[in-house]
């Protein structure tokens, strides 16, 4: 049993840190004042008043704002590494509105605010527009943002019961500013910046008092440069890994912003893991620690059992950098392994469910859940509410009261939303001809939808109604994207599992959050998966794959039905349940749903050959598979497959890219950064970043893995 | 191997979602109706071989997604077609003014000499109808193309409208053939080359 100091609030900051990527050009200067260029909001309040400030900003008191700590790095010649500085912003909410230039469609800026979803580079294209840009780097509105460094001042107080900060000056400066928390949420906005180590208690206010006095750290840079020393970064840092294609894009940054000085030999020695002084830390650590006994699973980034825990999502930088190493040190062996029969299991049961929440309602072991759904399903009667953790509309870590919060509040955004196209008026639709004709595409496919089901089966069947009003709600959620063909064919299940329409709905935004890039004006979502399937038969199946290409067949464009509603329409309603929320697990890799397509070609390879099928024989087979595919033999085979790929080692970069694993050695950077990353369909770590708000929760837990480990050394180090 | 075909012809279907595409296909190749719709997702093709002048014409009728989005992807198969039907629904203004965008994405993306046909869908619904017969006339005299007015529903004119592509299509065939190869002793007709498989591309290319 190893104890361990876990990182509470770690996803909060987690989200800001992670969410935007822009960096300072190499060459520029330490910004003053207003800063130069884009900072990385770390995280951000809303609802935050100007309370006390200086003379300038008079007009902005008592005016609602968003408050954040903004990073920005940069170098000089001075500082060749580049160094980070912190900024206080305050800006005022008016101008966060004007300032976020993906508002552009007018009427419908509510809208586009509450998506957060950036136009994809289709999408961008066919609108002539740029992607939107966080909202730091909003130029207009730079005036009436209130902006202190961090380091020119010397703490912060929390007063009034967490509803009131203020910042104050260092040497005689006196308050800097004041703020008022709406949402009575200030302790939180503190704790944020604790947790980064910006700040530390305060000793006089440790027993209570008026209010809580922080003690704003100027020496972070220090203390990190020796967190990371320990953390044996150098060494990924100085190797040629591509990183950015593998890790999480901020975190990929911030790495990268460490100094170099320090060169140690990669090592994974048990030492190198200071467990005791772990355990020693309890005496030291203030309470804002919670101290918790782990089995090893947080500690997974430094274990070796990553295979056990389902794949590569657990594995920590470290980890994968010393397979790679070991990989290339032994004899290149050309074929694949063979092919290991795997086994399914039983669907996750009511009562298994119940053990994993806790008393406050959270689920406890979202990894070991999603293993059960992955290689079983889930018990009919317990769909409804698995789903809307697997579509990230629920999140496994809130408690019960949390849950009841946020499915009120999104039942208020629902209708919201539902109201305004309820709304629009005969001559408003007349003048809208983007609205109409993604409205009368709705109308002509709801009647056409599922129609042989019961649930949505005869004249005036009430559920077509809710289909339409849950279709006509995504298109003022996500006007751009609007209502493609198939995207029916991906609610109608989702619908008659979850019957209630607001659950329904933001079930199917979290699952058109996995597959928008199907929908892309130009196809090249499509496309790009049809280049992946295509790799992955090539290298998993080469005869099949010869044969296609010798037979002008290897455009995979046959596939096409099976993943633009993911094989939908190949399987029965109960089957499409089935293999729908096993690939919404995103176990045992990402683009899973690609192997399940190279895994239903593997059963057909001799039909194709022995057939001398051309193309239109291919398509004629494939669309006649319809209703004869097995899904559980058929995972099982893509599983194995996928098992054979990620043992294989002469794998190809770009086929680890597909299937999630990390990349080999430097050779590969040029390949990945220039043609695969451009092409990126739903699945991969690239392209899905910068375009959704919310990572998958197998992201988020790779990420706060990550994160994790470091500031558990990092807090190591602040007390020893 | 006993050829049990004497030409084999490439058709598609092309139109606006939800104008009866796939329900005039269905009519033809099965000469049956489905009251339960469903979109077409992707494309499809279906066969049925029909006899013109004791010639056996192998039909290979290739159905398509209507929705604008999708175009990307069912262009491909466009080269590849001798003859195209355009289909609109009567009761649906919007899907005959969409014709001519139609019309110019044949001209972009299949051969040039490609038979197009125009074909009013759903004419079984007159108290629904928003296109008259005339306009759909007219259209077609436009662009220089034959024109019919169908019921998959009711099974009206689906069978002649094939049957009258595919002849016109047959006769452009056996003339360019009889120009390339003008008749000696008898004339045996050997509309293809030796190749015995269907390339998915460009079958009308050889003749």
């Amino acid at each position: 049993m190893n104890e361990s100091v876990r990182y509470d609030r770690c996803h909060q900051v987690q989200l800001g840190v992670l969410s935007e990527s822009q960096a300072f050009s190499a060459d520029e200067d330490v910004p003053s004042l207003p800063p130069q260029g884009t900072g990385n909001i770390l995280f951000t309040h809303d609802g935050v008043l100007l309370k006390k400030a200086s003379a300038e900003h008079i007009s902005d008191l008592n005016t609602s704002g968003s408050l954040s700590l903004v990073e920005y790095s940069c170098s000089s010649a001075e500082l060749p590494r580049t160094r980070r500085r912190l900024l206080l912003e305050w800006q005022p909410n008016d101008s966060i509105m004007i300032a976020d230039d993906s508002q552009d469609q007018g009427d419908w800026a509510l809208v586009d605010r509450i998506s957060g979803r950036t136009r994809t580079t289709s999408e961008c294209r066919a609108f002539n527009t740029k992607p939107s840009e966080p909202s730091g780097g909003a130029g207009a509105t730079r005036s009436r943002v209130m902006r202190a460094q961090l380091e020119d001042l010397a703490s912060v107080e929390v007063r009034h019961r967490g509803q009131t900060i203020r910042f104050v000056r260092k040497g005689a400066g006196g308050l800097h500013s004041e703020f008022f928390f709406q949402h009575g949420n200030a302790d939180l906005f503190v704790r944020s910046m604790r947790d980064l180590h910006f700040i530390e208690s305060a000793e006089s206010s440790r027993s209570g008092g008026a209010g809580e006095e922080y003690t704003i750290l100027t020496n972070e840079n220090q203390k990190l440069r020796k967190t990371f020393a320990e953390l044996d970064i150098g060494q990924i840092k100085s190797s040629h890994l591509p990183r950015e294609s593998w890790l999480p894009n901020k975190l990929a940054g911030f790495l990268g912003n460490i100094p170099d000085y320090v060169q140690p030999p990669f090592q994974r020695s048990p030492k190198s893991r200071p467990g005791a002084l772990i355990a020693g830390d309890r005496q030291t650590s203030p309470d804002n620690y919670q101290i918790i006994g782990l089995s090893g699973s947080t500690n997974s980034a430094c274990s070796s059992n990553g295979q056990s825990r389902g794949g590569s999502a657990d594995k920590s930088p470290a980890d994968s950098e010393l397979e790679n190493l070991n990989a290339q040190d032994e004899k290149i062996v050309n074929n694949l392994p063979d092919r290991q029969r795997v086994e399914r299991g039983p669907p996750l049961t009511e009562s298994q469910w119940l053990e994993f929440q806790t008393p406050d309602g959270r689920i406890s072991d979202s990894v070991r859940i999603r293993e059960i759904i992955f290689r079983g399903g889930i018990v009919h009667s317990l769909r409804a509410e698995v789903w809307k953790f697997l579509l990230n509309y629920y999140q496994w870590s809130d408690t019960q009261v949390e849950r009841i919060e946020r499915r009120k509040q999104r039942s208020m955004e629902y209708y919201n939303m539902k109201a305004q196209w309820l709304a629009m008026t005969t001559s408003q639709e007349a003048n809208f001809c983007g609205y109409r004709e993604r409205k009368c595409q709705i109308e002509k496919d709801v009647k056409r939808t599922d129609r042989s089901l019961p649930f949505f089966a005869g004249e005036d069947n009430p559920n077509l109604a809710l289909l339409q009003g849950i279709l006509m709600t995504y298109v003022m959620y996500n006007f751009d994207l609007g209502y493609v063909q198939g995207m029916s064919d991906l609610l109608a299940p989702i619908l008659e599992i979850q019957v209630n329409e607001v659950d329904a709905f933001w079930c199917f935004v979290g699952f058109m959050e996995l597959v928008f890039t199907n929908f892309d004006m130009d196809q090249a979502g499509m496309k790009a998966q049809f280049a992946q399937v295509r790799r992955l038969i090539e290298f998993a199946n080469a005869p099949l794959f010869n044969y296609m290409r010798s037979h002008d067949s290897d455009n995979m464009y046959f596939c096409f039905r099976w993943l633009l509603v993911w094989y939908k329409r190949e399987l029965s309603n109960e089957h499409v349940l089935k293999l729908w929320e096993c690939l919404w697990t995103r176990l045992p890799c990402p683009n899973f749903h690609l192997l399940f397509s190279v895994a239903i070609l593997d059963q057909e390879t001799s039909v194709i050959i022995e057939s001398q099928y051309e193309f239109t024989e291919i398509l004629k087979h494939v669309n006649e598979l319809s209703g004869n595919i097995d899904v559980e033999k058929t995972l099982q085979i893509a599983e194995a497959i996928y098992l054979q790929l990620k043992a294989s080692e002469t794998l190809p970069n770009d086929i680890r890219c597909i299937i999630g694993e990390p990349l080999l050695s430097s050779a590969a950077s040029e390949e990945t950064d220039g043609g695969m990353a451009d092409e990126e369909p739903a699945y991969s770590d690239d392209g899905f970043d910068e375009l959704v708000r919310e990572l998958t929760p197998e992201e988020k837990l790779r990420q706060q893995t990550l994160l994790e480990e470091a500031c558990e050394r990092s807090l190591f180090l602040q007390f020893h | 191997m006993a050829k049990t075909y004497d030409y084999l012809f490439k058709l598609l279907l092309i139109g606006d979602s939800g104008v009866g595409k796939t329900c005039i296909l269905f009519r033809f190749s099965e000469d049956a109706f489905n009251t339960t719709f469903i979109s077409t997702i992707g494309i499809d093709f279906k066969i049925r071989t029909i006899e013109l002048d004791n010639k056996k014409i192998k039909l290979q009728i290739w159905d398509t997604a209507g929705q604008e989005r999708f175009r990307t992807i069912t262009t491909a198969y466009y080269r590849g077609a001798m003859g195209i039907m355009l289909v609109y629904d009567i009761t649906q203004e919007k899907s005959f003014e969409n014709i001519k965008n139609w019309i110019r994405n044949i001209e972009e993306n299949a051969s040039a000499d490609v038979e197009k046909m125009l074909l009013g869908n759903k004419c079984e619904l007159t108290d629904k109808r928003q296109v008259s017969k005339e306009r759909g006339e007219q259209l077609a005299i436009e662009y220089g193309i034959k024109f019919m007015e169908t019921s998959a529903k009711a099974s009206i004119n689906v069978e002649e409208a094939f049957l009258t592509l595919a002849s016109d299509i047959k006769a452009k065939t056996e003339k360019r053939m009889e120009a390339n190869n003008p008749p000696k002793g008898g004339h045996q007709l050997k509309p293809m080359d030796s190749r015995t498989k269907d390339s998915w591309l460009s079958r009308c290319s050889l003749l």
